[in-house]
This record gives structure tokens, sequence and C-alpha cells, in this order.
């Protein structure tokens, strides 16, 4: 009987031993990708990161596309954040199933534009026959690096300067800031107690927009330690030191929009996402937005949004008219709801009167302009944010002109 | 002699007539690596195979967006590793968290385990309830610690008596790595608890009552029994722990949220974040592989003398 028994576990562990090897060496091939199986539709994949009202507009979009491509299956991924999608990307192209579109922000694209992760569209333009004439140069702009467009534009929407209303009305504060010395000046008003006069998130995003307040930029690494910049970083020095500035870290919260919906800090840089957000953190908040106050000069950032290609998509024309499918009116009006601008320049129109709220924001269109940072932007944007939080959290000493001295060097 | 053996000696002297099956079924030794080839392979196509890769990458200019581009380099990612001192702070800091969280959280698991193997009313709850933390998850733990951390709070009031800064810990530069400290600690205890429960109650009855025969206090059956009985778990336990110390990610991606990895300033930076920000983040995969493999041969080195340390006072 033990012997029965034995062989039958012998057979057993060898079958079980064969099923878990040919699992692990099996191949991936989805049984959606039709193309080139049947020569009906091609199954074209977009990931992006975002809400779940987002994903909706997406779904719609997806069931919406044979009307335009009957040729192609659009498929919808949403990834829990930049983050996640940037950690599990590299595995979904090893295995061959990353998505052959993606929509990014203009934020970190120029580092993975660089590092070839997308493919250009000129020729794919003219293949597919989408019509770039659409979108205004300002957007087609942002996209297009070293002559070469990379992306279709969805949206773009220039920085803003959040003032919480009753807080200013409350202090019994008049017109609202247009330079940063009002902003100071008003801070200290505001300062009470808990409540800070301004919230300056040690972020990237945010130190960028005071320093092109003052006419500066990072010149994509070769203007880091600009006499504007330094100006700007000790702008946002003096505010800690006199201080009327908290940050979103210190006051215990992830990011500025957290801290001005719990009312602990009277205003902030910020963006149109602000709409979406104390809608559901602070739905009685009343807010003003205007555009960044000056330094020197008017100047902030575009924060634009694009559709990309990846270089490993298996049918790029597909996934460019896929790509282009949704820049169409209907997706792109309600998005515009959600608060986006449009870069459709038919629809752009439009969107002030949809959103009354950031009118306030319409001259800034004109003069805000792309991040700039440097090719290796992850690895600038974390060295600026800890310098700067060594600083203001660390004490370290430093000052605006040793800390972007110290970043210069690094990004020669 | 077994009657398996017996029976295996029997099929030797050609009574029986054997199958390849019998032959392999009939050897304990076979039987045993059939029994973990399963594993064998689901490890060398997880854990192995990526190791060779990551060490191949090691030595190549490779970045993950283009890895038909990747060109060998040579030794040139460790060199420039060697050179960084960001990545001795980073080690550094994973040596502190070891070096402060695993004396407290043995002590501490140990004496846990002596508390709930007494003979006590709701010990089942206090097992329980020590162990919770061990298998929630780190992020939702973190989130509650954080604010329980921030300025102002009863914690942060208390500290702030006893002479630390009343400040929002895990965004002050002093206070952060400590906080990181706190966070393991809190969850490996009901580990160690658990683990060492285990070792108590297999300690034979008898050795305490003959140790009460002679006289011998609690004090002295504790150090003279208890604590040599349980050495090879705390063997276990220093070593676990200790690779799980420098382990440690998911607390440090939780205080880091929307910011940099290791913030504030780099206060809680580790060998791990390190490894995450060049190899994932900047997607330079041959440094970060290279760092890997450094990570990974500081890793043995420490089992290594910890064993030796053990095993010398043995």
């Amino acid at each position: 009987m033990g012997k029965v028994n034995k062989k039958i576990s012998a057979m057993l562990v060898l079958c079980l031993a064969l099923v878990v090897a040919l699992t692990a060496c099996g191949g991936n091939k989805s049984a959606d990708n039709k193309e080139g199986a049947s020569g009906e539709k091609v199954t074209v994949n977009f990931g992006f990161w975002g809400t779940a009202q987002d994903l909706e507009i997406y779904q719609k979009a997806a069931d919406t596309i044979s009307e335009k491509y009957p040729e192609i299956e659009l498929k919808i991924k949403q990834y829990p954040s930049s983050e996640q999608f940037w950690n599990t990307l590299p595995g979904e192209i090893a295995a061959g199933v990353a998505p052959d579109f993606i929509k990014m922000s203009n934020e970190g694209a120029y580092e993975y534009i660089n590092k070839g992760l997308f493919t250009p569209i000129d020729d794919l333009v003219q293949a597919t026959g989408v019509d770039m004439g659409r979108f205004p140069d300002t957007s087609k702009k942002i996209w297009n690096v070293d002559g070469k467009q990379y992306g279709i534009p969805n949206s773009d929407m220039p920085a803003m300067f959040f003032i919480n209303e009753q807080m200013w009305k409350d202090a019994g504060l008049g017109d609202y800031p247009t330079t940063w010395d009002e902003v100071i000046e008003a801070a200290k008003v505001l300062n009470k107690g808990n409540v800070k006069g301004i919230i300056v998130n040690l972020d990237a995003f945010h130190i960028t927009n005071y320093v092109k307040s003052f006419g500066g930029g990072w010149g994509n690494g070769k203007t880091i330690n600009s006499p504007e910049n330094v100006k700007a970083l000790e702008l946002i020095i003096d505010m800690y030191n006199q201080g009327i500035a908290v940050t979103p870290k210190s006051a215990g919260f992830g990011w500025d929009g957290e801290v001005f919906a719990n009312s602990l800090g009277a205003m902030s840089t910020g963006g149109y996402w602000y709409k979406g957000y104390l809608k559901d953190a602070n739905p009685d908040m009343k807010y003003v937005a205007i555009p960044v106050p000056k330094g020197t000069t008017n100047g902030s950032t575009m924060s634009s949004d694009a559709y990309m290609v990846l270089k490993d998509a298996k049918n790029k024309e597909a996934a460019l008219k896929a790509a282009y499918y949704m820049t169409n009116d209907d997706t792109q009006t309600a998005f515009m709801d959600l608060g986006f601008n449009p870069a459709v320049s038919s629809l752009s129109e439009k969107y002030f009167e949809k959103n009354p709220e950031f009118k306030a924001l319409q001259p800034a269109l004109e003069y805000s302009t792309d991040y700039g940072y440097p090719t290796d932007t992850k690895r600038f944007t974390d060295e600026l944010v800890k310098e700067l939080e060594g600083l203001v959290l660390g004490g370290s000493g430093k000052t605006a002109q040793q800390i972007l001295d110290d970043i210069q060097s690094q990004f020669q | 002699m077994s009657e398996y053996s017996s029976k295996h000696v029997g099929a030797k002297g050609g009574k029986i007539k054997q199958s390849w099956l019998r032959s392999l079924a009939d050897s304990d030794k076979t039987l045993g690596w059939l029994f973990t080839l399963p594993f064998l392979i689901l490890w060398a196509w997880w854990f192995l195979y990526p190791f060779i890769q990551s060490f191949v990458r090691s030595f190549q200019d490779a970045n993950f967006a283009a890895l038909d581009q990747a060109k060998f380099i040579g030794l040139e990612n460790y060199t420039a590793i060697l050179h960084d001192k960001e990545f001795f702070r980073a080690l550094l800091h994973s040596l502190e968290i070891v070096v402060i969280s695993i004396p407290i959280q043995t002590l501490l698991g140990l004496l846990l385990a002596i508390l709930v193997n007494q003979k006590l009313k709701g010990k089942g709850i206090f097992r329980t309830v020590f162990f919770l933390p061990y298998i929630t998850s780190q992020i939702a733990i973190t989130t509650v610690f954080m604010m329980m951390f921030k300025q102002g709070t009863f914690l942060t009031d208390f500290f702030g008596v006893l002479g630390f800064g009343n400040v929002t810990w895990f965004a002050d530069t002093r206070y952060a790595l400590l906080f990181v400290c706190i966070l393991f600690i809190f969850q490996q205890a009901g580990f160690t608890m658990i683990v060492y429960l285990s070792g108590l109650q297999e300690i034979p009855k008898d050795l305490y009552e003959a140790g009460e025969i002679d006289g011998a206090s609690k004090w002295n059956k504790f150090r003279y029994i208890t604590v040599p009985y349980l050495k090879p778990i705390t063997f276990f336990i220093v070593s676990v722990s200790t690779i799980a110390g420098f382990q440690i990610y998911d607390q440090i991606a939780a205080i880091s949220r929307y910011g940099a990895l290791g913030s504030p300033a780099g206060a809680t930076s580790t060998v791990v974040t390190y490894f995450y920000q060049h190899g994932i983040r900047y997607m330079n995969i041959g440094y970060g592989s290279a760092a890997v493999v450094l990570f990974f041969i500081i890793i043995m080195l420490i089992t290594y003398l910890q064993k030796k340390f053990l095993d010398e006072k043995e």
C-alpha cells in the first residue's frame, strides 16, 4: 500500500512540476489582439491615470470609436497613479502588454521623450490623415521636441493662484493681489493661529511658478542658477523666515490642496484640478482663482496634456487614429465640464463660459509656458525638493544661490 | 531499518523488477527533490532568473525604455555608486533602522510572548491584538501614525515635554528616521512575539521544575533555561528582522507621498529607496541593478556575521 502511495505521490509531483514549468514558461499572447489573426479589427490599448469621471468619458469614447474608425477596437486601462504606471510599464513592455498610447502631462514628458519611450508622430500624421490643424500652434509647440511632434494635444491650462474668499473678506482685505509684495502683505494679515497666510508646497510645479513670475526658468537644465531663479527662491525662503508660509508636509498633509481645503492656509499656487478636488473635499468653500502674481513680470507654467504613442505600440497608425479620436468634440466637451480647457481651438472659446471661476486666467493663456525641466527631470525635481526641504524642514542654512549652484553643477 | 528502506534493499537484490518510476518513488532523496521541484521551478523563474538578469544589467548602461540599446560598461556603475555620498547616506540610514529597531523589537516581542504565555484571562485576545499590526497594511498603519505624530497632537505634545521638538515628526529631518523605526518596531513586534511564543511552548516544563527544586529564582530560570533554549529562535528572528529592516520601503513611500522618495530632504532614504530611485524612477536600470547587487552582498555579509557571532557564542 505504501509503495502504491509513493508511486502516486511521485506521479502527482511530476505532473505538478510540469504544470508549474509550463505555466511559468508559457507565452503571453493575448486573445484580445485580433490583429493579423482575422484581419477584422485592430485592438488598441489606451492607458491613463485619472479619476473615475475621466474613465467614464473614455469608456464612452471607446464605445463610439467604431463610428469613425470601424477597424479599431479601443480598450481602456486605468492606472491608480502616474507612479503606478511608470512602475509597471517596464514589466508591461517586457511582457508585450504595455498600452499602445497614453495620456500624459508635459510636467514629466520631456524626460521620457528624450529617453526614447515615445514615437514621433509626424509620419503617422501624414499616413493617417489626422488633422493637426485643429490645435493651436502654442499647444502643439509644447509637444514638439527637436522639430519632431510627439503628442496630440488634449488640454492646456495655466497655473493659478487660489485665495480663500471667506478668509480674505473676513480680514477686510480689498483687491486681490497682483504681485508677490501684495501677497506677502496680505499673508501677514491672514496669518492667524493655526492658519498660515500662504501655502508654499516645496514641489517643483509650485517652485517653477515662482521662478517664472520673476522671468526665470530652468532652460532644460542650462539656466538653473540664473539670477531670476535665485530671486524667486529667496522670496520663498523669506516667506518661511517671516513665518507666514507653511508646507503641506509640516501641516501633516500630502499636497497643497489638502491644506487649502482644510482652511489651514489662506492662499496657494495651484491648478485647475483644485476645482474637482474642492468640490469633494470642501463643497462649501468659496475661493477665487487668479493668475500667478508677478515677481518682476507675468509668468507661470502651462499645464498641458497630450496623447502619445509608445515606441513599442503594436500598430502605431491605429494607435494614432485612436488617440486623435479622443480629441473629438463630444469627449472634449465632457472634459470641459470637469474643468479641462480643451486644446481644440473651436472648443476652447467656450471654456470660460462653462468655467466662469477661471475667467481671470484667460490672459495667462498668452504668456504661460512649458516647465523647461532638464532631460533628467525626475532627478532634477527630486534634487530641487530635497535641497529646499533641507533648508526649510532641516535648517541646512544654505542660501538660494548655494542651493541652485549645487543643483546646477549636477546638470551641466 | 524502516519497512521502506528494507524494500529498497530487496529491490537491489533483484527480487523485484523495477520500473523507472518505481526507482524514483523508492528513493527518499529523489522523492524529496520531487516535492521541492515545483517550488524550485517557481523560485528559479521568479527570483534566480531576475537576479541573474540584474547581475548582467549591473555591468551595462541600460535605460529601461530602450533596453535594446544597452551598452556594456564594465564596473562603471559600481564605481559611480561607491563614489556617491548619497549611497552611503542611504546605507547609514538602513543600518540605523536595523541597529535601533532590531534590539527593541526583539526584546519587546520576547516580553509580549512571555506575557501571553502566562495563565491569563483573555490571553487569546492579547495575542490577536499584538499580532494584528503585522498582518495589517503597512500603508494604513503609516497613515494612522502620521495623523498621530502631527504637530499639536497628544503624542507630539507628550514628546515635547520629554525634550523632543513639538513638530510634525515625519516632516522634520531630526525625527523622520526615528518615526520610521517606531513604525517598524510596532509592526514587527507582533511577528517576534508569535515566533518566541512557539519557542516558549517547546521548553520542557520539567526543566523549570528542576530549577525550582534547586532554588533558582525567576530571573535565574529565565537567564539559564529560557534564554539558552530560545537561542536558535533569537537567531532566526534577528536574521529575518535584519533583512526586513533593510528592505523597509512601504512606510517611507507613504511618508514621501507626493514628494521625493526619502523625504524630508533625504532623511529617510535607504538602500532600497536609493535603488528604486535610480533603477525605476530615473529609468537607469543598469545603475539600479548594481545597487541591488551591492545590497545583496551587504545583506549576505551581515547575515553571515550574525551567524558566525552566534555560533561562536554557542
